[in-house]
């Protein structure tokens, strides 16, 4: 057995955790700015975030399979605290209406969202708000033109949802802070 | 004469900015060792006199946040240096005495 | 599902000391902080190896956030080399192997008790406050259930009123540390005891900042470029200590935030409180090698 006072070396896994959260950490610190994660997908995100403290909600059964080895609960969507969504089609919005927002005496009941979506070309958003100097321009593809609009009639802020949207193993924060303008 | 004994005696002064608006002392003493409660007591001392029922510095309120377990590292906490903070109010006390002549000093003798 | 597949090997202590779940109720929290600028955020503060009152809070941040390539700072009230500093950074070298240092320039991850280094922070820094009590309406509200409603109102009255009459009882706003500050136009926040000096630093910063109470259990962040406006009325400036026009008397650096000495004299002398500046600058003086990066103020004004 190797001596307790060797200099500790994380697992993979812990490797792996740290990294996704300082992907995510960054990413919403600076909302528009692509972060790189150690691995594509959701997965790892679930893994970063999601514990048997959790309520989710998936709309992917592969994904909600490991998910559930998290030990998070599977739960209806409003009373899910993390949602891993697809946001792709118009038909995909009305379940927005059911995300948890929170309110404004309990800001942090509100989910957070993780979502694929294509970075570079697409919709032209202008972002504005905490973590941005000044405006910061970008341009997503595979989300439903419906949901920007959608978003900011739904995050009354401090109250809203937060999101994460991943183009491989990159991956974009949208706090509900972030002012977004579709341009 | 003659000796009765020895007792142990802990005894704690601690200063702040007071309801005066000047740099006050509080003072606690207990037989024995007691860092925690001689430290809570002497804030106590300074805060209370006067307090208004329900605000943070009334005993009950006051207590409640210094005496317990979860509260003596808090209380020893104290013996950490302050100069930070403590520097930053004089900077004030000074300043208010500055502007308006004849004010007491806010650092008693 | 295999049982294989929920178990993980023996492990004598988990890197960087707290579990993985207490890391992933962290992370949680942290995001939402960063989400909702100067909030503050319950979490189930742990036990760590420390007590309450002493940097738990902060120190579970850093936890959470160290990595082998890590580079941890500690300050506390401005020297990396008091006591609890010291052994802070031991601990958390020691439960990392992330590498300790007292440079600012050279730090990836600052904890820091009470300032704010006189160095600017870069992006790919964060500094991690400690917080002894982290509700700003506490000499207004002691009752939490109504402080929070407060909060959720943008219900600021009365913080303002204890302002007004420090201004007619004593000339100015008697406010020494931990100025209340207004977070990106919605939450009033306590920025922790730092001076007044060091308030301004948070307002559009490049570094992401969080700050967390471990007694209390709440961590609330100020995310890069957002607006942290100390609560001032518009004809009365805010103030920062006067500071501008005082010396070090052992480096020499003028007009940053200072310790007073007390003199047997009954003088003052003063000196940098940011101690490891003062050592670079020393050092500079006396010919050797040190780096001292661009400053927040310049000639005691912020800049």
């Amino acid at each position: 057995m190797s001596p307790i006072t060797a200099v500790p070396v994380p697992d993979a896994f812990e490797t792996r955790t740290n990294a996704t959260f300082e992907a995510l950490m960054w990413a919403l610190s600076r909302p528009g700015t692509a972060q790189d994660l150690p691995a594509p997908g959701m997965a790892g995100i679930a893994e970063t975030l999601v514990d048997r403290e959790c309520r989710v909600w998936c709309d992917d059964p592969a994904l909600a399979d490991r998910i559930a080895c998290f030990g998070a609960a599977l739960t209806p969507l409003p009373r899910a605290d993390h949602c891993f969504l697809s946001l792709a089609g118009t038909g995909t919005l009305d379940r927005l209406a059911h995300v948890a927002l929170g309110s404004a005496l309990y800001p942090d009941a509100g989910a957070t969202l993780v979502a694929e979506a294509h970075f570079g070309s697409g919709t032209r958003l202008r972002l504005t708000g905490p973590g941005i100097e000044t405006a910061a321009d970008l341009r997503l593809d595979g989300i439903a033109p419906e949901f920007w609009a959608l978003r900011t009639a739904l995050c009354r802020y401090p109250a809203g949802f937060d999101l994460f949207l991943i183009c491989g193993a990159a991956v974009i924060g949208l706090p509900r802070s972030t002012a977004i303008e579709v341009l | 004469m003659f000796s009765a004994g020895r007792v142990k005696v802990s005894q704690a002064e601690v200063t702040s900015k007071g309801t005066s608006g000047l740099l006050e002392l509080g003072f606690c003493a207990t037989l024995g060792w007691n860092e925690v409660k001689v430290i809570s007591g002497a804030t106590l001392d300074l805060n209370a006199p006067g307090a208004a029922k329900g605000t943070p510095v009334e005993e009950e309120f006051f207590l409640y946040h210094t005496e317990p377990v979860e509260a003596s590292g808090f209380c020893i906490h104290f013996k950490l240096p302050h100069y930070v903070t403590f520097q930053s109010s004089l900077d004030a006390l000074r300043g208010a005495r500055a502007a308006t002549p004849g004010a007491p000093d806010p650092v008693p003798a | 599902m295999t049982l294989a597949s929920l178990t993980r090997p023996w492990e004598a202590m988990s890197y960087g000391f707290l579990d993985a779940s207490a890391k992933r109720e962290l992370r949680r929290k942290m995001l939402k902080a960063i989400a909702v600028p100067g909030c503050q955020m319950p979490y189930a503060s742990r036990e760590v190896p420390m007590a309450r009152g002493w940097g738990t809070g902060g120190l579970q941040v850093t936890l959470t956030l160290l990595k082998p390539s890590s580079v941890v700072k500690v300050i506390d009230q401005g020297a990396d080399d008091s006591v609890n500093a010291a052994s802070i950074r031991s601990f958390l070298a020691k439960v990392s192997g992330a590498r300790e240092t007292w440079d600012t320039l050279a730090a990836t991850l600052i904890q820091s008790r009470h300032r704010i280094p006189e160095e600017r922070l870069r992006a790919d820094q964060v500094l991690v406050l400690q917080v002894p009590n982290p509700e700003p309406l506490r000499p207004v509200e002691p009752n939490m259930s109504h402080a929070r409603q407060m909060h959720a109102d943008a219900d600021y009255g009365r913080l303002w009123l204890i302002l007004y009459e420090e201004i007619v009882r004593a000339g100015r706003i008697m406010q020494g540390a931990a100025y209340p500050a207004l977070v990106n136009g919605r939450h009033v926040m306590t920025p922790s005891p730092i001076p007044r000096w060091d308030v301004p630093k948070l307002h559009m910063a490049r570094h992401l900042t969080f700050l967390s109470a471990g007694r209390e259990k709440r961590l609330f962040a100020v995310p890069p470029f957002t607006r942290v406006e100390p609560l001032v009325f518009s004809d009365l400036p805010y103030r920062v200590e006067d500071h501008a026009g005082l010396t070090c008397h052992r480096s020499g650096m003028k007009s940053f935030f200072m310790n007073e000495i007390p003199q047997a004299d009954g003088g003052s002398a003063h000196e940098l409180s940011d101690s490891h500046l003062g050592i670079k600058a020393i050092r500079q003086a006396e010919g050797g090698r040190a780096e001292i990066g661009p400053t927040w103020y310049r000639d005691g004004r912020m800049r």
